[in-house]
């Protein structure tokens, strides 16, 4: 099993807040992640990255216990997580949070309730306290000014943000974020990095963040794991991933149009398809 | 032929599976329905959504099926010179049947298929994952104040239609046919039992309220994630909703005849 701690006299699963260990998952027959391995220390930054569908967001969801692997093992703070009953996965999900890719703010509460929603509903904290609470939260994210706004007045990166904001309320020690660079502008994409890299750091928490962003995640992060076809295909601190040659990893970093991953979806040959006659030698697509 | 069976059998199963489902959600939304008596500002909240929003329509269409009850009461009652028991039967036509039914098919289409859609889009955006996430059960939290604030307006929205249409059925006997008011009155009040009659119809609007509540809370929460899936939900709980409610209805009226 792949785990960041050198330290041979400390044991793996002190090190790593999370550990997933040959994990199988699928829907009906169709594997979606097959024998993934992988290891997140504590207060550590580390990057999930791979193409759209190789199965990203599914092993933030086996983290998070809202599927459970096929067969293998998800373990998140010593906690074998497929095991738990729903009360101890609520109190285990009380130390994690979860940024969605398109925010899921709450529609019909305005910003500020939105990041007080869990303080309220977890905490007995008087209101003037969750009031300061909150705006702190904003503050850090940068959005004091917009607390009495509603979701639908946010753009999308501001919408981020404020998912963020909600994401750290209560001071999780693991947090995981979907997508958190998709359709942002390059200067929310920026902000919205740095801010993931900034909370990290000041709450001293781990970050698992799934994304297909090179530039931005390369700049953050601590570590990458390179998922395609339901398997770990590269892994390495953003140094390693930058002077890697193996294809895959090439093929990514330096956004190629073809390479291991084809450019086309498998279909029949080209010439068939259209019905047309032409030489053996340049039949095929 | 074949394949004309296999879908009415597929069907069939789709629709007893459903049945199954729908009865462990409503076993669940009952085992999790403390929060919303422990945190009653949640259902009184969805009590305003769904009962109070819904006044404007209910009274009105008690208004108006109250004075059409009135008008095609005197042409038969005239016919037998008993036009002054024109109150009695706008009463017990309000109290027993229409009102509990036309209510429910009015909440249904009003409050249920609203309920529907606000649950659904909370699923299709993820609402109810973020919320799974942060260790709070959205049945508890989303959707058992729904269902209780449906099961608590539907007998206050009931009773206020059929008193709505007994209003409109007096306008009818008194300033248009020329009934004595207090004839209207007393007849209703001797024909009109609170145990057999009001009682009834408090017990058939309890039983709708419950009926259109799971079954709006159900399609939404059951919901295809995508604005499709949204409005194919809307439409199931209204459609539902109407077959249920005058289901429960023949089922509750063969229970409550006298003399059967």
């Amino acid at each position: 099993m792949p785990t960041l701690t050198t330290n041979p006299a400390i044991p793996a699963s002190r090190v790593n807040f999370v550990e997933i260990n040959n994990v199988d998952f699928g829907y009906d027959k169709r594997l979606i992640l097959k024998g993934i391995s992988m290891a997140v220390p504590k207060g550590k930054l580390v990057a999930i990255m791979g193409g759209s569908g190789c199965g990203k967001t599914t092993l933030l969801r086996l983290i998070g216990g809202q599927l459970k692997p096929s067969s293998g093992t998800v373990e998140v703070a010593g906690q074998l997580v497929a095991d738990l009953d729903r009360e101890q996965l609520y109190a285990l999900r009380r130390k994690m949070s979860m940024l969605f890719q398109f925010g899921a703010l709450f529609t019909d509460m305005s910003v500020f309730d939105n990041i007080a929603f869990q303080l309220r509903e977890h905490t007995d904290l008087p209101e003037d306290m969750i009031r300061d609470l909150v705006l702190m939260k904003l503050n850090a994210v940068g959005l004091r000014g917009a607390a009495k706004l509603f979701p639908a007045e946010l753009s999308g990166g501001m919408a981020r943000r404020v998912a963020l904001a909600r994401a750290v309320a209560l001071d999780p020690e693991l947090i995981m974020y979907d997508e958190p660079f998709a359709g942002l502008d390059p200067i929310s994409l920026s902000a919205v990095g740095n801010t993931i890299r900034r909370l990290n750091d000041a709450l001293g928490a781990t970050s698992i963040v799934v994304t297909h962003d090179v530039v931005e995640s390369l700049q953050i992060v601590d570590y990458l794991y390179f998922v395609a076809d339901g398997k770990i295909v590269g892994q390495g601190t953003p140094e390693e991933i930058r002077a890697s040659t193996e294809p895959f990893i090439k093929q990514f970093v330096h956004a190629e149009m073809d390479g291991p991953v084809p450019f086309h979806y498998p279909a029949p040959k080209y010439a068939d398809d259209l019905d047309l006659q032409l030489p053996a030698a340049g039949a095929s697509r | 032929m074949i394949n004309g069976i296999r879908r009415i059998g597929s069907r069939g199963i789709d629709t007893i599976w459903r049945a199954g489902a729908m009865a462990r959600f409503f076993w669940l939304v009952l085992l999790n329905s403390g929060m919303s008596f422990r945190r009653l500002h949640l259902t009184v909240r969805e009590i305003y959504f769904a009962g109070v929003m819904s006044l404007v329509i209910i009274m009105v269409s008690g208004l108006f099926v109250g004075m059409v009850l009135g008008l095609q009461g005197f042409e038969t009652l005239q016919k037998y010179g008993a036009e002054e028991t024109m109150g009695v039967l706008v009463a017990l036509s309000l109290v027993r049947e229409l009102g509990p039914v036309v209510t429910a098919l009015l909440f249904a289409s009003r409050a249920g298929s609203a309920i529907t859609a606000e649950i659904g889009l909370m699923k299709a955006t993820e609402q109810l994952k973020a919320m799974d996430m942060m260790a709070i059960d959205p049945i508890a939290r989303v959707v058992a104040p729904r269902f209780w604030a449906g099961v608590i307006s539907m007998p206050i929205l009931a009773a206020l239609f059929s008193a709505m249409g007994i209003f409109g059925g007096y306008i009818v006997a008194v300033a248009v046919v020329g009934i004595d008011p207090g004839v209207f009155w007393a007849n209703m009040q001797s024909a009109v039992d609170f145990r057999y009659d009001v009682w009834n119809g408090i017990i058939k609007s309890i039983a709708f309220g419950i009926a259109v509540s799971i079954i709006a809370t159900f399609e939404g929460f059951d919901a295809d994630p995508t604005a499709e899936g949204v409005s194919r939900a809307t439409t199931r709980t209204v459609v539902t909703s109407a077959l249920t409610v005058l289901a429960i209805d023949l089922i509750l009226t063969a229970f409550m005849i006298r003399g059967l």
